[in-house]
């Protein structure tokens, strides 16, 4: 399954919800759904904002965990 | 001009024509069977047509309710929620029982067996609508946690 790190990245930043969904131009309600996990599917364009506010890269926001392995 | 609220509220009146329908018949249905036999000059059918009839009325308020539900629902813009898929799966199932409760009049009376053969048809139709709704809940859900 794929973890989404964001909460991580934000702390690592120091930027807040408010200021993070503001930046990227999205609702706090959908940053809440993305940095909770309850998201089916990221677009390329807001992964794309996500990565240039937080100056990182896609990796470091989403995780691939193998749910077979134990 | 006609549009998608008016469309919706002639079904919602049409349904609550039917529930009036459905009460009268079901008041009136002693009378009604009684007529009909002295109309066909059958004789020991009053006793099986009431209790046909009679068994087809629960099925027959349920499948109503349902529907002022469903059509409350569209109204409300929920047209594709888990709950319609429950309310469509509900209303195959009433008609589905219907056409089991006819099986037995038709066995009296072989033409009861178009209704039998109507009623499981219109639930096979709504099980279909309801595989519809169900795959369309999925993707609005899915579209609507597209971030």
């Amino acid at each position: 399954m794929i973890i989404v790190n964001l909460d991580v990245m934000m702390a690592k930043r120091k930027i807040s919800s408010n200021e993070l969904a503001e930046k990227i131009d999205i609702t706090p309600a959908n940053l809440s759904i993305l940095k909770t996990g309850k998201a089916k599917a990221i677009r390329f364009s807001t992964l794309e904002r996500l990565c240039g506010a937080l100056k990182c890269q896609p990796g470091d926001i989403l995780e691939f965990v193998d749910d077979e392995e134990d | 001009m006609w549009n998608k609220d008016k469309s919706i509220l002639l079904s919602q009146i049409l349904v609550k024509i039917c529930y009036v329908f459905v009460i009268v018949c079901a008041i009136a249905a002693p009378w009604l069977v009684e007529l009909y036999e002295k109309r066909a000059g059958t004789d020991g059918l009053y006793t099986p047509l009431l209790a046909t009839l009679m068994c087809c009325v629960p099925p027959a308020v349920i499948a109503l309710v349902c529907l002022d539900v469903l059509l409350w629902n569209i109204q409300h813009g929920k047209a594709f929620v888990e709950l319609n898929v429950k309310l469509l799966r509900s209303l195959s199932f009433c008609c589905f029982s219907v056409a089991a409760i006819f099986i037995y009049f038709s066995i009296l009376r072989p033409f009861a067996f178009v209704i039998v053969f109507a009623a499981g048809f219109f639930g096979m139709i709504l099980r279909v609508v309801k595989n519809c709704f169900q795959q369309a809940v999925a993707m609005r859900e899915e579209n609507d946690f597209t971030i």
